[in-house]
């Protein structure tokens, strides 16, 4: 465990507003906003409220992508750190909340496996240690994603094998390379399934915003 | 929920092999040469459909689904406190060694 490099700069999505001392502007801190746009205007309760709503799964997500606890544990600390550096920049017209701590903690993730040189499947996690549940748990965040949702149906449909590379890749964390001897399938033809199969998801969910697009 | 950009052709298959972690140094590069040739709106994209597809896996998975385990939180925290400390002092133009930064707010 070497721990996650606390970042001290920039903070340019922290609001200058809050200033030692003095509180956040009231008019910006409506009930309305989601907890990203809160951090961005200078709230300092959003902060831990961020770990409280999402702490769950980007923890559930990092332990199955790295399959290791100590690296899991990392991850998550830098994702929260991106998070809060990042909260500005989320754009609610372009995905809920939920969507954008997925995009960030994707992000961190890739990078950290890129780093690594572990083998996925051959740690095994303590089920104690990394907080596994014996009954299922449903977190909320991720529950509530609509988008998420639709993503889960398009997998129900898929066909099984083009299922199991995506699975593999984007969930366990598992290198093109990888899948390819696992499968005992050509690189390219890996890399081609899984490229094709994110953009096919993109536009699946483009008809299900607007079915007019079906139509074009 | 939101639209998604129709970006496709060579650009959407390079985005979504950047999102899946398959792309090769070259892919990369060859990627960033074509968007600072020709700049896209939701640069994003693909990044936040895998993210979204992870999670999804995640749904169908209740044996993954665990819980941020206590020590873990507890460091969270704590960096959240040094984030807010240093929010505010960057805020204030105080840089962390205790001198004044020549750009406020940063």
């Amino acid at each position: 465990m070497t721990g996650a490099v606390l970042s001290l700069t920039p903070f340019t999505a922290f609001n200058p507003a809050l200033t030692p001392g003095a509180l956040p502007d009231p008019a910006l801190m409506t009930s309305q906003q989601s907890i990203l746009q809160r951090i961005a205007n200078g709230d300092a309760a959003a902060v831990q409220q961020c770990i409280d709503a999402y702490g769950n799964l980007i923890w559930s997500l990092a332990r199955r992508f790295l399959r290791n606890s100590a690296d899991a544990e990392d991850v998550v600390q830098e994702i929260f750190i991106d998070l809060w550096n990042s909260a500005g920049r989320f754009d609610a017209t372009l995905a809920s909340e939920t969507t954008f701590v997925s995009t960030i903690a994707r992000r961190r993730l890739i990078d950290r496996l890129r780093k690594n040189t572990r083998t996925p499947g051959m740690d095994s996690l303590d089920d104690e240690e990394s907080g596994a549940l014996d009954q299922p748990f449903v977190d909320p965040p991720m529950e509530q994603e609509a988008d998420a949702a639709v993503v889960e149906r398009i997998l129900t449909d898929m066909e099984p094998e083009h299922r199991q590379i995506l699975s593999l890749s984007l969930y366990e964390g598992y290198s093109h390379r990888e899948i390819a001897e696992q499968m005992n399938l050509p690189l390219g033809t890996v890399k081609t399934r899984i490229r094709r199969g994110l953009i096919s998801i993109r536009d699946q969910l483009n008809i299900t915003v607007d079915p007019a697009m079906e139509r074009q | 929920m939101a639209a998604y950009m129709q970006i496709t052709g060579r650009l959407a298959g390079l985005m979504a092999g950047e999102a899946s972690g398959g792309n090769d140094p070259e892919e990369n590069a060859e990627l960033h040469r074509i968007l600072d040739e020709q700049p896209v709106a939701d640069r994003d994209q693909m990044m936040r459909v895998a993210g979204l597809t992870q999670m999804a896996f995640l749904r169908q998975d209740p044996a993954a689904q665990a819980i941020l385990p206590a020590a873990v939180r507890a460091k969270l925290v704590r960096h959240a406190d040094a984030w807010k400390l240093a929010a505010m002092l960057a805020a204030s133009g105080i840089q962390a060694g205790g001198t004044r930064s020549a750009r406020p707010g940063m």
